[in-house]
């Protein structure tokens, strides 16, 4: 089980620790630890899962204070752990061919692995929260790149601007910032 | 022996905590700054002597956050009110017409004064007080002494020390009277 509160107080509770309320950090970490070293385990295996949640964890709340009260916690919290662990599995590829670097930023046990299938649901739900964040012209125009609704009429330099803008403020719902 | 969680639990900790303290520094230097410029043009560049009481006192703020910051953003207005306080209110005897009378205590120092202005500025301080839960008033109004604290400190300059540590002295005071006195009213409302 991936912690035991919902969402909804998780976002709660990082809002809450961005303002600077330190009783919200223990409850959110219990929830969020687990939640990094099952990511970290599928994506560097078991021996690696723990270093490698640390330093995503380190990551996660050195940025608490970025974080904006109202958005979705977990896409944000999912990116900045997935870019730390990458950064992670990369470094102990070094050294290594290109072939070996790609599979190194693979999953590290089968697509049936249920630790990976968690993993995965929750990845899907989190992405989802943060589309459902975007607005409706952000959001369409992601649907459609992901092949979910039609293209709209227009053309098409307009579209790619049109993307292009939803990218943007999707990264930047993702704790990026507009030129990552 | 300390677990993987204990361990990150603490790393994470950290992290928090410094994350916090690296921002709360570039708030207050962008504080700081226009502070600088402000004390610069009111009061002269001797001011800027303090600015790292500024500094320090809006990073400590900035870092802790919650209700002591809540406090000390409103508090800031009154430290800037306090700036363009003339120096001819905090030592009436300075002012040119108490000179040309021939009243000759310019050299001496008058705290009372100045803690009188501070009072009243620290008092009127309760239109600005933050509706804060109760059991989080007593550290929203130090925010507020703080945030006013911070930006005073510029003012005091030019005074002499005693002048000084009546204007933050009577600031402080009227701080927490208005804090109590807010208190007392939103216990007759409810």
């Amino acid at each position: 089980m991936l912690g035991e509160l919902d969402e909804g107080e998780l976002d709660h509770l990082m809002a809450r620790l961005a303002q600077g309320e330190r009783d919200a950090f223990d409850p959110l970490f219990r929830a969020l630890h687990p939640r990094a070293l099952r990511f970290a385990g599928a994506r560097v295996g078991p021996d690696r899962a723990a270093d490698a949640a640390q330093a995503a964890l380190v990551r996660v709340f050195s940025r608490a204070g970025e974080f904006t009260a109202g958005r979705p916690v977990l896409p944000w919290f999912y990116a900045i752990v997935a870019n730390e662990v990458r950064a992670i599995a990369r470094k102990g590829g070094a050294g290594r061919k290109q072939a070996e670097l790609s599979a190194a930023e693979a999953w590290a046990v089968t697509p049936d692995d249920p630790e990976r299938l968690l993993v995965e649901r929750e990845l899907g739900r989190a992405l989802e929260r943060a589309l459902a964040s975007l607005d409706d012209g952000s959001a369409a125009a992601i649907a459609v790149v992901l092949g979910r609704s039609a293209t709209p009429e227009v053309s098409s330099p307009a579209f790619r601007k049109r993307v292009s803008r939803a990218y943007a403020r999707l990264r930047l719902l993702l704790g990026g910032s507009d030129g990552d | 022996m300390e677990t993987d969680q204990g361990r990150a639990r603490r790393a994470a900790r950290r992290a928090y905590e410094l994350g916090r303290l690296r921002a709360g520094l570039g708030r207050a230097l962008v504080v700081a700054a226009a502070a600088a410029g402000a004390a610069a043009i009111v009061v002269g560049w001797r001011a800027t002597a303090w600015l790292p009481v500024t500094v320090v006192v809006w990073t400590l703020v900035e870092w802790r956050g919650a209700w002591l910051r809540e406090g000390a953003r409103r508090g800031l207005l009154a430290g800037l009110a306090s700036l363009f306080l003339p120096l001819s209110i905090l030592r009436p005897c300075c002012s040119p017409e108490a000179m040309a009378s021939g009243m000759a205590c310019c050299d001496k120092a008058m705290p009372s004064t100045c803690a009188a202005v501070g009072a009243l500025l620290g008092l009127s301080l309760a239109l600005l007080l933050p509706r804060a839960p109760r059991e989080r008033r007593l550290e929203t109004a130090l925010g507020m002494a703080l945030g006013t604290g911070a930006l005073a400190t510029l003012r005091c300059g030019p005074l002499l020390l005693g002048e000084a540590a009546g204007l933050l002295g009577g600031l402080a005071a009227g701080v927490v009277a208005a804090g109590l006195a807010r208190a007392w009213m939103d216990r007759r409302e409810a």
